[in-house]
């Protein structure tokens, strides 16, 4: 037989590992995912117990050290220096996330599974639906999302939730478009023609055929989207319309510290490189996953080498 | 040698490697040939022989990087192509040498109008004083190469052609400066039969009018016995055989040679079912199906017309017989296999399987069919989800069907069936880019046979593969249909290669039948017209016809 011997230099089959255990060793060959990955476990830890040890030290007034540009000399809280009311920025970057990524994750999971949703149906089914659909989807695009997020927020009145659903709303349209767009064209495939020829019934054809296909697009606009989400709550916030003191996120301090830009830039330094951070690791780790979800591409994390 | 004889063409010692993230991969591995003046040449090879790729260097449109030169020489008319300026090459690129490629719509501008882009190689090269003179001369062309109506069709765009107008309006292209050497990458491949019989005419007689040298790349042996003086056969980026066409296909010297005559579709070794002894029970019944297809005509609604795919089809498909379904495109074929599908519905008409009516099937019912009726699709590369390993592609029937067998039990079946249709069980963890198309079909066939169907319908099953290849899948169909008690449609636009294995064959044309009988009577002795233009198409040339037969009696 010889079309068998033709290309059949059979892989070694690796002993069964389990999904983590690949998974990780896949992290571990691309370093950079692996460091953005770290700094993201890091974040998360530092939002789930930072407030409890530190918390005080955020909101702890201090005139003597307004503006403290930063230093070692006065203590380890503030290396990162004060800010204008002489709390330490360290103290706030760390507190500050809790409730940065409480609204920016919220935002964004909540646009995600809504405009997916909504996209799926309307690129699945088509005709009536979809155009319904597609129209309130222009009209939500063709208003300047700022407007409809002051119009909202004006009329519900300025909250955290209510700011995570005027975020949501306004980045819906991005995901609906792009996972109607790329689902109807994952529908024409012939895979998808078969499955139905099989007997497959919808939900197995749009969960295991369709869906994922389109995740890692969604999830790297996903990544890109958080830092978005970030500064226009930043923005809102400045208006008096998102986050209100005591309360306060990396980007209302980064709003704050605009003022002091010209004598103290590292009021908002601090925390812009925090959402920096977090927004590249995001994308990094997106970049990373849908590599490594994807059997045509997983071989370059895989040290390289030819599998035919 | 004094006056020394020059060659149109000589490449020698040609190498070419592609070096990629897997690694160098040698796609040309030091072929020589030469070509003289009206000659043609058939360059032979399946997919990935690297035949391709040697044009592509004569054409200077090789990409580089990837690929690379890293040996050789290619002399037309005694100069150096490789060793010349970018813009010494241009000026014989067009001019002097000349490429057709496979697909016509592909290297066809969309925006501009035929008569505009034929021009614009006159202009381009200044061989015409001013516009409109470059558009006579276009309309001229298009003319010699058959196209009615040349004038007012000159200002149509590509769309508007088909598929056999648009091969037309490429060799016009490639023909407008009068060159010395044309290339022409499987000019046929994607046409129609009929069609394809046109157009290998039509390049033939320019030839010999106007004495070029042709150097015509192919997989299929009948286009290159039909055309061809010599031949050179490629294997892996190097020559197996070559010389004068004859010689080489009579008495084949290299084991590559003759593998590859004796893939030709062959009347004497028989695949068919078991012969015919009492009428076997009808499994399939269709009977006046018709199915319409409502278009619209641009932006304006209203002035919509309608199109019938399918015209009152009828035919009986019994247990163990397979049943060929064969029409050029658009003859409505795969309109039938949709239908009996049930991925769209009928106009009118009914198709009963196990004499229940398949359109009136709801709910359990319905997957009840949908398990006894599977489906092996055209190309191997769509069919497969990218992102399933093999395991998962195979036990999707199994999955969707849960009464079959208990999960657990599932690894095992998968192996069971990856060896049944020729693959190593070991295969299943694989995904289905790392396997050839050849191999993806067999996945797919497994697929198909996981669900234990008595029906498998072959949608132009073997039409994206290598000749060689399909050969291995039918004989595969054919083993596997009388093991498991299986019926096939099997739906083709190439009658050869039925002929060997369906019991009955149904000839299509604008979606209605225009002859169906057993497989030998409508061989021997056709009846209609456009079956009798069908199978002189497909035919393979007397000369050849004559060695295959001698070759496989010497057998």
């Amino acid at each position: 037989m010889t079309y068998l011997t033709e290309s059949t230099k059979v892989m070694k089959s690796a002993p069964q590992r389990s999904r983590f255990g690949t998974a990780l060793s896949l992290l571990w060959a691309d370093k950079f995912a692996m460091f953005a990955a770290l700094f993201l476990i890091l974040l998360a830890i530092t939002c789930m117990v930072g407030p409890l040890l530190i918390g005080k030290a955020a909101s702890g007034i201090n005139f003597a050290g307004r503006n403290a540009p930063p230093s070692f000399d006065k203590g380890f809280l503030y290396i990162l220096g004060g800010d204008n009311l002489g709390r330490s920025l360290l103290a706030r970057i760390i507190v500050g996330a809790q409730t940065t990524m409480a609204v920016a994750i919220t935002a964004v999971a909540a646009s995600v599974i809504v405009g997916a949703l909504l996209g799926l149906v309307a690129g699945y089914r088509g005709g009536l639906v979809s155009d319904v659909i597609m129209r309130v989807t222009d009209m939500i695009m063709s208003f300047p999302s700022m407007l409809t997020a002051l119009v909202v927020l004006y009329v519900l009145g300025p909250s955290v939730s209510n700011l995570v659903i005027v975020l949501a709303i306004t980045r819906i349209p991005v995901y609906l478009r792009t996972t109607r767009a790329e689902v109807m064209e994952a529908r024409s495939r012939v895979f998808v023609t078969a499955a139905i020829a099989m007997g497959a019934s919808h939900a197995r054809v749009i969960f295991k055929h369709i869906l994922p296909i389109v995740l890692p697009t969604l999830l790297t606009i996903a990544a890109v989207d958080f830092a978005a989400v970030i500064i226009t709550e930043s923005g809102l916030s400045f208006l008096g319309l998102g986050i209100q003191a005591p309360d306060f996120t990396w980007g209302s301090m980064v709003a704050t510290g605009r003022n002091y830009i010209a004598s103290a830039w590292w009021l908002s330094f601090w925390p812009g490189l925090a959402i920096t951070l977090t927004a590249l690791s995001l994308n990094i780790l997106a970049s990373w996953l849908r590599i490594a979800t994807d059997p045509q591409q997983r071989w370059r994390l895989e040290g390289g080498h030819n599998h035919d | 040698m004094t006056d020394a004889h020059v060659p149109l063409l000589e490449i020698e010692g040609l190498k070419v490697q592609f070096s990629g993230s897997r690694g160098v991969v040698k796609a040309v591995d030091g072929i020589s040939l030469t070509v003289e003046r009206g000659e043609t040449l058939a360059i032979l090879g399946e997919s990935g022989s690297g035949k391709s790729v040697s044009a592509s260097v004569v054409m200077n449109i090789l990409d580089m990087p990837p690929g690379r030169i890293t040996a050789g020489s290619v002399r037309f008319e005694g100069r150096d192509l490789l060793k010349m300026t970018p813009a010494e090459r241009r000026k014989i690129n067009g001019s002097e040498i000349a490429i057709i490629f496979q697909d016509p719509l592909a290297h066809l501008n969309p925006v501009y109008s035929v008569g505009w882009q034929i021009a614009e190689v006159f202009r381009i090269h200044g061989r015409a004083r001013d516009a409109a003179g470059a558009m006579d001369k276009a309309v001229a062309l298009m003319e010699r190469v058959g196209i009615a109506n040349a004038r007012s069709r000159a200002d149509q765009y590509p769309h508007q052609f088909s598929g056999g107008q648009r091969q037309r309006v490429m060799i016009a292209m490639a023909l407008a400066l009068s060159p010395k050497l044309i290339i022409a990458d499987e000019p046929t491949t994607a046409l129609d039969v009929t069609v394809q019989r046109q157009i290998l005419d039509l390049i033939k007689d320019l030839q010999r009018e106007m004495g070029m040298g042709l150097i015509l790349i192919t997989h299929d042996l009948a286009v290159a016995g039909l055309m061809a003086d010599r031949v050179a056969i490629i294997k892996d980026g190097t020559i197996v055989e070559s010389g004068v066409i004859r010689e080489a296909f009579t008495t084949p010297k290299a084991a590559y040679t003759q593998q590859l005559l004796a893939a030709i579709p062959d009347v004497e070794k028989s695949q068919r079912g078991a012969p015919e002894t009492e009428l076997r029970p009808p499994l399939l019944v269709a009977r006046d199906l018709s199915k319409d297809y409502h278009l619209s005509h641009g932006l304006v609604r209203g002035s919509s017309g309608m199109m019938r795919a399918v015209d009152r089809v009828n035919f009986t498909l019994r247990e163990k017989q397979t049943l060929g379904i064969v029409g050029e495109s658009g003859s409505g074929k795969s309109t039938i296999a949709r239908l009996l599908m049930r991925l769209t519905d009928p106009t009118s008409g009914s198709v009963h399987f196990h004499g229940k009516d398949l359109f009136s099937l709801r709910g359990a019912d319905l997957l009840a069919f949908r398990r006894d009726v599977q489906m092996v699709f055209q190309d191997p590369y769509g069919s497969l989800n990218p992102k399933m390993s093999v395991a998962d592609i195979v036990a999707e029937p199994l999955a969707i069907h849960r009464d079959i067998l208990s999960r657990e039990r599932w690894r095992d079946r998968v192996r069971d069936l990856l060896a049944m249709v020729g693959l190593k069980p070991d295969h299943a963890d694989r995904y289905p880019h790392q396997f050839s198309g050849g191999q993806r079909q067999r996945i797919a066939i497994a697929r198909a046979l996981a669900s234990q169907p008595r029906v498998i319908i072959c949608d132009e099953a073997v039409s994206a593969l290598d000749v060689s290849i399909q050969a291995q899948i039918i004989a595969l169909l054919a083993d596997l249909r009388d093991k498991l008690d299986l019926s096939y449609i099997f739906i083709t636009h190439d009658l050869p290669v039925v002929r060997s294995f369906a019991d009955e064959i149904m000839v299509m044309k604008g979606g209605a039948v225009v002859e169906y009988g057993p497989t030998d009577d409508l061989f021997l002795r056709p009846k209609d017209e456009y079956t009798r233009t069908l199978l002189s198409a497909g035919e393979i040339p007397v000369w050849m016809q004559r060695i295959e037969t001698v070759a496989h009696h010497g057998a």
